[in-house]
């Protein structure tokens, strides 16, 4: 008998383990830990804004390339081109003909969606205070809710959701939440991770 | 010889009149549920903000909504095309301010009629600012 419970702990323990949620803090551990193990990453994208007002999306697609720390390319391929590039303290946006540089110490709402086009595809969003943070796991993936706290992001986006692969220790879909009802939501396609960049793609002059 | 050359001359004016009036109405979005895309800029000189303004006939409604190249909306609003009146639903925090609301709205309804009329610019000399508007096919497909 003692032997039969001896074996029915051991066969349920597991079960035990397997039904355990995991805490919202070990989810941000490990997105936070695998984001510092990412010094390069390239990807597509594809961005779909869904619209309240005209019930209708939007869709568009691009690039992005960056490196840490501080350096980003986002670039929309179709149905317009538009790029956007964060070099240090500076970004340099162009459409067309027109080519704009502006320094992102000079203008806060610059700096933060800079911030959080860098920080949110490498999952690096937790560090500061600049959001509200709740994590849980859902279909086999890490869910991240962020609420903004400063106040330029506040005027831009109301929540902003971070979809991550475990397998893949990355994030693969970010959601934006506008506060007129509108949102958007852009999923990272073939991504490369920590491969050389040629740093050219960063010039901003 | 004189009637024909009249003739012909008429035609043309006919031809060329029927021609802006079928350009104009491809620039407006005049069938319930038809959406026109534009490439939007509004500048001062001291900014920028571009992107796209999408309108969608409704009616007697043209509900339009502008939106950065980020894809972030800045404002919703709605032509009311008998009353030729505008109404802003919603506008982005940082130009959510009385002022800026009032020469939006007047800026927006001459945008409109512009728009009609199949022109791609307009300008508030007053308040110095500028507005471009150009047909976008592409996003249709």
């Amino acid at each position: 008998m003692n032997r039969f419970l001896l074996w029915l702990v051991c066969c349920l323990s597991p079960l035990a383990f397997w039904g355990q949620e995991i805490s919202k803090d070990a989810i941000i551990k490990e997105i936070s830990r695998s984001a510092a193990t990412i010094k390069t990453m390239q990807c597509d994208f594809v961005q779909t804004k869904r619209m309240k007002m005209l019930g209708s999306e939007l869709v568009s697609k691009g690039r992005m390339s960056c490196s840490q720390p501080d350096k980003l390319r986002w670039e929309y391929l179709s149905p317009y081109t538009y790029t956007f590039v964060l070099y240090k303290n500076k970004v340099m946006m162009k459409k067309g003909e027109r080519t704009d540089v502006i320094d992102v110490n000079s203008n806060r709402m610059f700096k933060e969606i800079a911030a959080i086009m860098l920080n949110s595809v490498l999952g690096n969003c937790f560090s500061d205070k600049s959001f509200e943070v709740d994590a849980k796991q859902e279909n086999g993936q890490y869910v991240a809710t962020l609420l903004p706290m400063k106040k330029e992001m506040k005027m831009m986006f109301s929540r902003i959701v971070l979809h991550y692969d475990k397998v893949q220790s990355m994030v693969r879909e970010v959601e934006l939440y506008e506060k007129n009802g509108d949102n958007t939501t852009i999923t990272l396609t073939h991504v490369r991770k920590n491969e050389p960049i040629d740093e050219k793609i960063y010039d901003v002059e | 010889m004189l009637n024909s050359l009249k003739s012909r001359i008429v035609i043309l004016v006919l031809c060329f009149g029927a021609v802006c009036q079928w350009a104009a109405g491809q620039s407006f979005p005049e069938k319930e549920g038809e959406r026109v895309y534009y490439d939007f800029s509004m500048r001062r000189s001291d900014m920028e903000l571009s992107g796209i303004c999408i309108l969608l006939c409704s009616g007697d409604t043209v509900k339009a909504s502008i939106v950065n190249n980020f894809g972030a909306t800045l404002i919703d609003y709605s032509y009311d095309t008998k009353k030729s009146k505008i109404k802003l639903h919603y506008v982005f925090e940082k130009l959510n301010k009385w002022y800026i609301r009032r020469v939006l709205k007047r800026n927006l309804k001459k945008i409109m009629l512009a728009m009609r009329s199949g022109e791609s610019s307009y300008k508030d000399v007053r308040h110095k600012l500028s507005y471009t508007f150009i047909l976008n096919h592409d996003i249709e497909k």
